[in-house]
Formats: structure tokens, C-alpha cells, sequence
């Protein structure tokens, strides 16, 4: 799933401060504009039954339907004495058999230095609309397009579902969150106007052009600049674990750093952290080692062959086999002194050569209780894909380097033994008490930073390791609802920091 | 550490029912590596130039604790000293209160291989950990089961504290591997208050004895 954030025209504010103050907070008011013509999106009249709760009779009704209910749940959380428009549209937008754009949205126009904002950052206009107490776009001619004052433009792909876009998977329309197969079109939606409403680091560059990657929008929104741009509402609170500060106070290079800093840039910002204690703990893969500074927890992640593996599993005593060079460790079936090693145990074996599949089966084979996969680059613990409907032991992974570690945790472990048996690290996988999954270890809920960058993605979603799941992760999960605030979601509370 | 106060109120409740022991220190063993912050001292007297680090997380795959997950005990083994070498491994638990009757007692177990044995001394250090005080009054061969041994101590009067200390002792050429799990401290009922003053004979005897060494 793709959800781009664009914005294409800028305007910036000098407004005169004859603008009052903002009003007592009454909640928000959110105006659809349609700008499909007769016949597509919201015109179609192809006949359809209610489904769901959604009482429609024609695609297109249907579709406003969905369209009217996400923005009441949007009005009910947020408050403006400015109303917010949404311009809205059903497009043909990127699709092949197996994989689709779903469609984006982003904050149409952003502003700086308006009364009631940060002076020089980068606002989306409903927040900025918000803050100011006016709508900051009147009386400013329309670009011609219809829809150049807007707070919000969305465009959803009108061809899903059809032959050649993702065939049967079209959006549910139905409001009562059994989508089954098919895309949820009220989870989809409610995520994409929270990116307009300013979920989203929305003017500092984050796109394809790598060497750009961190620049910020100048002031006169005309281009991304690698120094003396405008900050965006977001830096203040975007904190790098590893630079020990916030993107307001790194240079662009330093920026282009912190995203892709997997696991390492967090939010801190009050609101979210006063709710982040609705992430569960951590789990985490524990071993526990009679050598003074072998135990430890480590990140790992699983596989999508053999059994499901869940926390309190306890995998057993690890065992490394000979390196292979020539045709990768593990690739092919075990000699007897591998198999000696690693019968009743847990093997740990380097990626690499052949498939995950395979090194799993070849230590089963052996006698093998449990493998763990050692990452051969750098980067976090890989999922493990592959297919194999024989290997009933328990596979994960880890990172290189806590691969490393857990080779150096088993000789460490060899004297703490008995005279007839070599003292032993073992594995289980469990929870960290100290750390909340999706969390830095302050507990500060993380930002989506993978290495290498997606483009318009990154940076502008919470980190997929969130538990529970969260509205604001770059992908749709199933067990979403429609309540943005804990204990169910981080939505909400992000957005107050940044002046909501 | 101790405070005089809730012991004295715990004890009227010990009279009212007979179980309600109360527990000065109560140690586990899930988490060896935290020990020394907590107060604990780890130190080794015997012959220098061992392959292991004395008193170590346990090792599940060996033996399982008695309670907790398999590595939650306290483990040591033979080459704490080199071969030829006397052991002497020592675990120090925290300060605690001697003011009232208490007694002291740990599980502890073996890994038997025929022609080894494991031996644990134990008994009061002072509060300072100096082990040059040391009062060890048992020595105990420990055996292939989960065993409990317990230390009466009279109470020595308000203000008074002490650590109590077991010490992994024996030629390494003779040892094996031994785990030590669940160790408390507890005020006991009342009806056990009499067997404390054969305990304080008996350390007073130790005390010559180990002098002597």
C-alpha cells in the first residue's frame, strides 16, 4: 500500500494581526467536495445492495457514504472554529494483478508565520486555519483547478478490485469493519485524512531524489533547499536516539540520516507520551547464559514457515555448526560432526546462498530442536520467508551483529558446565519489561524509518513494530477500529502536540 | 534496612496465625547479574587462575531451578579454581536485622558423576562483608536433589544486623557443579524460637575453629 503525501501549491501568510483569537474549542467541521465528473466515482449509479451499515443503493452513494462517516469520526476528534474542506476524487491511479495504489492525500496548502504559529514552520492549513482563528485562504483566487484553497485533496483508485488492479481484493464499503478480503475503505480513509490533517513531516523532503533527502522547503515554497529552509511543525518533536536530537536541530545531512535510522528516530512529544503506555511489552528473543554478560534480550523476527512461534517459547540450548564458504552454512545436509552439534539443540546459522527453507530443514534433519538465522549484512533481523510444509521446529532471526553476539554468548558458556556436560547459552523468546514494542527504550513511540528510504513514506507513519497496532502505520491492519485515542491508538494525541 | 517497627506488628500477627512467617530476604535467583547492586558480595578466596567466575547464573540445560524458569538459581562449578586449586567461592547475601529470632535457609543441589562431590559451607559474616569474621558453622555435601538447609539465629537485641554467607569450599580436582536457589530470611513463628539457643552455641564454637585456620 502507498500512501504518498503531496502538496503542490504553497502559500505563504503575512497576514496583518487583526485576526482574534481562537474561540472557545468547538469540534471541527469537515465539508466533502466532489470533483468527479458524471459517471465516475461518487457519480456512478451502478446499482448496489447496503452492505454493512451502509445504506447506499448506487457505488457512488455508497462511496460518499464512506466519504460522510470517516469525516464525523475526524469532527468528533479534532476541534476548529475553521471549517476544513476535503477535495475528493476516484481515479484510475497505479495498479497491476497483484498490487495497487490505493490512493493518497496530503495537505493541499501549508503556511507559515500566520498569528498563532511557531514563527517560520511549516503548518498544514486546516491546523493552521486552526491556530489562526480564520480561513487563511479567503479572499485568494482559486489556481483554476477548482480546488486550490482546499485544506485536504484525496484520490482513491476507482478501478480496484477490477480485472488487472488487484482483482477481487475491492474496497469494502460497509462501515461495520468486516471487510473479510477485501480493503477496508473506512480504515483506508480515516489514515489518509489523518496524513492531510498533518500527520505527515509534510515539508521536508522525503521522496526519490536520495541526495535530497532531508532538505527542507524555503520559505517561499518554491524549493526544497539544503540549507535555509523552514523547519516543518514536526522537527521539534521528531527525536534521533542516535544523534541525541531533534530533526529541529540537525543540519539536512544529519536529517537524511535520522531517516533511515531504523528503530532509532521517536516522537517526543507530551501528548503521545502520556498515552504510549498503551504499547505492550517488547517481545523479545532471551538468552540466558551462566557467563557473566552472554545473557541478554535481542529483536528478532519470524518466519513464515514451520510452527507460529509466540512469547514464553522456550527454544533451548544454541549450537553453532562449520562455516561454508563455498556453499553457504546450512545449504546442505549436515556432516556428522554438524549433526553431533546441533541434535537436541538450537542451531544458529548464517544467512545466506539458499533459502531460509532449506537451512531450516537441513538442521531437522540433523536432529535440530529450534534454528536461529543470522543476518549476513547489516540492518535489523529479516523476516524469513520461503515455504516448506515438513519442518515442524521453531525458526527465527536476528541481526548480524546479536548473531555475533549469540555465537560469542555459546563459547563463553562452554567452562560454566558440569565435568561431564559444557555449561550452555539458551533461548526462549519472551517479553522486556523495559521496553514497549514500537517504543525507544525512554518509551517514546517510533517513527517508521526503514533502510532504505520509501519514498513518501517513511518518517510520516509510526514504526510497523507498534503493539497494539495503530491507524497511522504505513499499512492497513485488520484489527483497527475508529477510536484515535488510547488505549487504542496514538493518532489523536500526536496531532494535539503539534497544536491540534 | 530493617525497620524495628514492622517486625514488632508482623509478629502480632505471626501470633494470630501460625503460618505467617515474616521474610527479611527473599532471593530467587531469576536475576544473578542484578545481585551485587542489590547489595549482595560475590568474591573469590581460592586458588587463583580459574577458568569460571564464581556464583554465575544457573544453566537450565544441566539442572532446573527449583521454582521459576530452568536458569533461575545460582550456580558455581569446579573450575572456579584451576586444577589442584582449593575453592573457596563466596555468596554474600545483603545487611538484615539479627534484633529478633530468625531463621535462614537456602535449596541447594548437585550435578553427580560418580567420584565428585560438591561441599558448601555457610553461616554469619558481620555486616561490613569482611569474611576474615566469618562464621561458618556447616559444611554440607550437597546431593543430586533439590535439598533445603536452614540456620537458626537468637536474636541478638535492637540494632543489631549481620550477612549471612555460603561458600563453595573443596579441592576443584574433587568438585563438579552446584546450584543454590531460594534463599530467606524469616522471623518464625513462635514456636520456634526455642531451638535459637543451640544456634548461638554452636557459632560461638565455630568462631574458634575458623581462627585456627
Amino acid at each position: 500500500m502507498h500512501k504518498s503525501i503531496k502538496q503542490t501549491a504553497l502559500r505563504t501568510a503575512l497576514l496583518a494581526a487583526f485576526c482574534g483569537a481562537v474561540g472557545v474549542s468547538q469540534a471541527a467541521t469537515i465539508v466533502i467536495q466532489s470533483r468527479d465528473p458524471a459517471g465516475v466515482g461518487f457519480n456512478d449509479t451502478t446499482p448496489v445492495s447496503p452492505v454493512g451499515g451502509n445504506p447506499g443503493l448506487t457505488l457512488g452513494e455508497q462511496r460518499m457514504y464512506v466519504y460522510r462517516y470517516v469525516a464525523d469520526i475526524w469532527e468528533q476528534a479534532l476541534q476548529s472554529p475553521v471549517t476544513i474542506t476535503v477535495n475528493a476524487g476516484w481515479e484510475s491511479l497505479t495498479c497491476t494483478a497483484t498490487s495497487a495504489t490505493l490512493g493518497s492525500a496530503g495537505a493541499w496548502n501549508i503556511w507559515h508565520d500566520f498569528p498563532g504559529g511557531q514563527p517560520g514552520t511549516w503548518y498544514p492549513q486546516a491546523l493552521a486555519n486552526k491556530l489562526a482563528g480564520v480561513n487563511l485562504s479567503d479572499g485568494q483566487a482559486d489556481d483554476g483547478s477548482g480546488y486550490g484553497n482546499v485544506d485536504i485533496k484525496t484520490q482513491f483508485n476507482v478501478n480496484l478490485g477490477n480485472t488487472g488492479c488487484l482483482e477481487g481484493s475491492p474496497f469494502y464499503l460497509g462501515v461495520d469493519g468486516n471487510a473479510g478480503d477485501k480493503v477496508n475503505f473506512v480504515e483506508t480513509l480515516l489514515h489518509e485524512l489523518g496524513h492531510g490533517l498533518g500527520f505527515s513531516v509534510v515539508s521536508v523532503y522525503t521522496g526519490s531524489v536520495a541526495s535530497a533527502v532531508g532538505y527542507r522547503l524555503n520559505a517561499a515554497g518554491t524549493s526544497y533547499v539544503s540549507s535555509g529552509g523552514l523547519p516543518s511543525v514536526w522537527e521539534q518533536f521528531m527525536y534521533d536516539n542516535t544523534a541525541g536530537k531533534t530533526w529541529l536541530n540537525m543540519t539536512s545531512a544529519e536529517r537524511r540520516v535520522s531517516a533511515v535510522n531504523p528503530a532509532g528516530l521517536a516522537w517526543n512529544g507530551p501528548n503521545v507520551a502520556a498515552g504510549a503506555p498503551m504499547l505492550t511489552a517488547q517481545p523479545v528473543l532471551k538468552i540466558a547464559s551462566p557467563a557473566p554478560g552472554s545473557a541478554g534480550l535481542y529483536s528478532y523476527n519470524t518466519a513464515s514457515f514451520g510452527p507460529t512461534v509466540a512469547t514464553g517459547l522456550s527454544l533451548g540450548a544454541l549450537a553453532t555448526i562449520k562455516a561454508d564458504t563455498v556453499n553457504g552454512q546450512g545449504c546442505l545436509p549436515f556432516d556428522a560432526a554438524d549433526t553431533a552439534a546441533v541434535t537436541g539443540k538450537v542451531a544458529v546459522i548464517d544467512r545466506g546462498t539458499c533459502g531460509f527453507a532449506v537451512k531450516a530443514k537441513n538442521a531437522q534433519n540433523a536432529g535440530a530442536i529450534g534454528v536461529i538465522i543470522a543476518n549476513n549484512a547489516a540492518g535489523s533481523a529479516p523476516g524469513l520467508g520461503g515455504t516448506d510444509a515438513s519442518i515442524v521446529i521453531p525458526t527465527v532471526s536476528v541481526s548480524q551483529t546479536d548473531g555475533a553476539a549469540l555465537r560469542a554468548a555459546i563459547t563463553a558458556s562452554v567452562p560454566y558446565g558440569t565435568r561431564g556436560k559444557p555449561g550452555s547459552a539458551s533461548a526462549s523468546l519472551a517479553v522486556d519489561p523495559n521496553r514497549r514494542a514500537g517504543a525507544d527504550l525512554a518509551g517514546r513511540p517510533l517513527l517508521y524509518t526503514p533502510n532504505p528510504l520509501i519514498s513518501g513514506s517513511s518518517v510520516s507513519h509510526w514504526d510497523v513494530s507498534a503493539t497494539p497496532n495503530l491507524l497511522m502505520e504505513p499499512n492497513i491492519s485488520r484489527d483497527l477500529g475508529t477510536v484515535l485515542v488510547p488505549p487504542k491508538d496514538l493518532t489523536v494525541p500526536l496531532l494535539k502536540d503539534i497544536g491540534w | 534496612m530493617f525497620k524495628k517497627a514492622s517486625v514488632a506488628l508482623a509478629l502480632v500477627a505471626a501470633a494470630a496465625s501460625a503460618h505467617a512467617d515474616v521474610s527479611l530476604l527473599s532471593e530467587g535467583f531469576d536475576q544473578v547479574p542484578g545481585l551485587t547492586s542489590a547489595g549482595w558480595i560475590i568474591t573469590n578466596t581460592g586458588t587463583p587462575g580459574g577458568a569460571t567466575l564464581p556464583w554465575v547464573q544457573g544453566d537450565g540445560n544441566i539442572f532446573s531451578a527449583l521454582t521459576g524458569t530452568a536458569e533461575s538459581y545460582i550456580s558455581a562449578n569446579y573450575n572456579n579454581a584451576p586444577a589442584g586449586g582449593l575453592l573457596g567461592s563466596w555468596l554474600i547475601t545483603p545487611v538484615f536485622s539479627t534484633a529478633e529470632n530468625l531463621v535462614i535457609s537456602f535449596w541447594a543441589r548437585s550435578d553427580i558423576l560418580d567420584g565428585y562431590a560438591d561441599q558448601l559451607a555457610f553461616g554469619l559474616v558481620d555486616a561490613s562483608g569482611d569474611i576474615s569474621n566469618a562464621l561458618l558453622g556447616t559444611t554440607v555435601t550437597t546431593t543430586g536433589a533439590w535439598t533445603q538447609y536452614s540456620l537458626s539465629i537468637a536474636g541478638q537485641g535492637l540494632g543489631s544486623n549481620a550477612r549471612f554467607a555460603i561458600e563453595y569450599v573443596g579441592a576443584a580436582d574433587g568438585a563438579n557443579y552446584v546450584g543454590v536457589d531460594n534463599l530467606v530470611a524469616t522471623v518464625p513463628e513462635p514456636s520456634s524460637w526455642a531451638l535459637a539457643g543451640l544456634s548461638l552455641l554452636g557459632l560461638a564454637a565455630i568462631r574458634r575453629r575458623r581462627q585456627s585456620r
